[in-house]
């Protein structure tokens, strides 16, 4: 019998038939799995916490043909402060949402997963969670392979801004220069901002101070790149999002 | 397949229903195969009936079989307490405890973003109707204590404490009978943060 044992959080949780529960791990060290939890919906149930949505633990798996069987699993952090707060919530949906869908199954991710855990821990203590959701989106886009070259004009070299993202090159492009139909404008104070967000990550996130202004010009970037690069045109959570700052 | 085609058929139906597979659908279609006629015929357009009648209360989004439910017809219950719940199943089992006496409102689901389940595939506008009259006095959430039912009690919250409403989500506890030991973690520091006076 294949087992795998890892460290692993819940991005996704739904009902499987009457008593089972159907998730989706990312686990440190085979990357996107799906687990059948079984029997998890009864009311005795031992490991009704252990299935939900992002949790960290540590799982037991039988590898699966199809799907993978949870045979038993201890939590390591249940992320309790992420379920007291709409926005955080919310936030850290998106999150589970973009590394669901940008992640094949059953191939090793271990640099998405520690992002992904480091990204709630911030999460957790930062009262700006759209700040620390531009820097995810970046610092996932990089991992992912798709970096933006954003050292000056990607045709002539110029270094002051305003320029145009171009995401036929994924690129910055200055005003004087050629750019394609799919570019928008983008201020040198975002490019400044995103620079900062690829070099440094999360660290000192907190003292790092992003206008609503420049955070909405890397989120339309970012949400461009997933687009583009990604296929990644809708993103539910992240409607959803958007629907609640708004209130 | 071994079976003449209309039993056949009749399996293929049993399987339909959840927990069923292939062995007990044929052992409850040989069971029907045995019954009397009268039965059967009974049986079936029982479901038929169910499966016409039954509607959703055009108040409460509870199951009826009238324009309106048992609950929200009958004039003495407290008019000015409403309990949310996600499932019209949830209303018949906080029914059996008999001790809540206000009306319900049945949200059909509860938030899950990435299951593309936001405010807008739930009964919220109606329930935001319902109570913007001002007749409510305090809103119950009794959404499941599970992190789609504690997203969907913090929204519903903040969308109703502008009204000026008491809003107030039902406490988390250990189940009764159960072993303190057996408790999850998770339950048992919500059952920790909930104490209360003795
Ligand atoms: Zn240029
Ligand atoms: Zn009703």
């Amino acid at each position: 019998m294949v087992e795998l044992r890892s460290d692993a959080l819940v991005l996704r949780s739904r009902d499987w038939r009457e008593a089972d529960r159907q998730i989706t791990l990312l686990t440190r060290d085979a990357g996107k799995v799906t687990v059948l939890a079984r029997g998890v919906k009864k009311s005795k149930s031992k490991f009704a916490a252990l299935v939900e949505p992002l949790t960290l633990g540590r799982y037991l798996l039988h590898r699966g043909k199809a799907m993978d069987i949870l045979i038993q699993g201890e939590i390591v952090k249940p992320y309790f402060s992420l379920h007291q707060d709409l926005l955080h919530y919310a936030t850290a949906q998106y999150f589970c949402e973009l590394v669901e869908r940008s992640l094949p199954n059953n191939e090793p991710a271990v640099a998405i997963f520690i992002l992904l855990v480091a990204a709630l821990e911030i999460l957790e203590k930062d009262a700006n969670p759209a700040r620390v959701a531009r820097c995810f989106e970046l610092s996932l886009i990089d991992e992912l392979g798709f970096c933006p070259a954003l050292e000056g004009c990607f045709y002539c070299g110029q270094q002051s801004g305003p320029y145009y993202f171009d995401f036929a090159h994924g690129a910055i492009v200055c005003g004087q220069c050629p750019r394609s139909q799919d570019s928008i404008l983008i201020s040198g104070a975002a490019v400044a901002v995103m620079k900062r967000f690829l070099k440094q990550g999360f660290h000192r996130l907190a003292i790092c101070s992003v206008s609503a202004t420049v955070n909405g010009e890397i989120g339309r970037v970012c949400a461009g790149v997933f687009r583009t690069s990604l296929g990644l045109a809708e993103i539910k959570s992240r409607s959803f999002l958007a629907s609640i700052e708004k209130i | 397949m071994f079976y003449p085609e209309p039993i056949a058929r009749v399996i293929e139906a049993f399987q339909k229903l959840p927990g069923v597979g292939p062995k007990t659908a044929q052992r409850l279609a040989f069971f029907v195969l045995s019954l009397p006629r009268e039965e059967v015929v009974a049986m079936a357009r029982a479901m038929v009936n169910a499966r016409d009648k039954t509607r959703y209360c055009q108040s409460c989004g509870n199951f009826s079989d009238a324009e309106t439910c048992f609950v929200c017809r009958d004039s003495r219950r407290d008019q000015s307490l409403l309990c949310v719940v996600q499932d019209p199943r949830d209303v018949l089992a906080l029914e059996r405890t008999r001790e809540f006496k206000g009306l319900y409102h049945v949200l059909g689901g509860a938030i899950s973003p990435i299951d593309g389940v936001g405010p807008d595939q739930l009964r919220i506008r109606e329930l935001l109707a319902r109570t913007g009259g001002g007749s409510f006095r305090e809103v119950v959430l009794a959404t499941n204590p599970n992190v789609e039912g504690e997203a969907t009690a913090l929204y519903i919250a903040r969308i109703l404490k502008p009204l000026g409403l008491r809003v107030t989500r039902i406490a988390h506890g250990l189940p009764v009978g159960g072993d303190l030991e057996y408790a999850d973690e998770v339950t048992l520091s919500r059952a920790m943060e909930g104490r209360r006076e003795f």
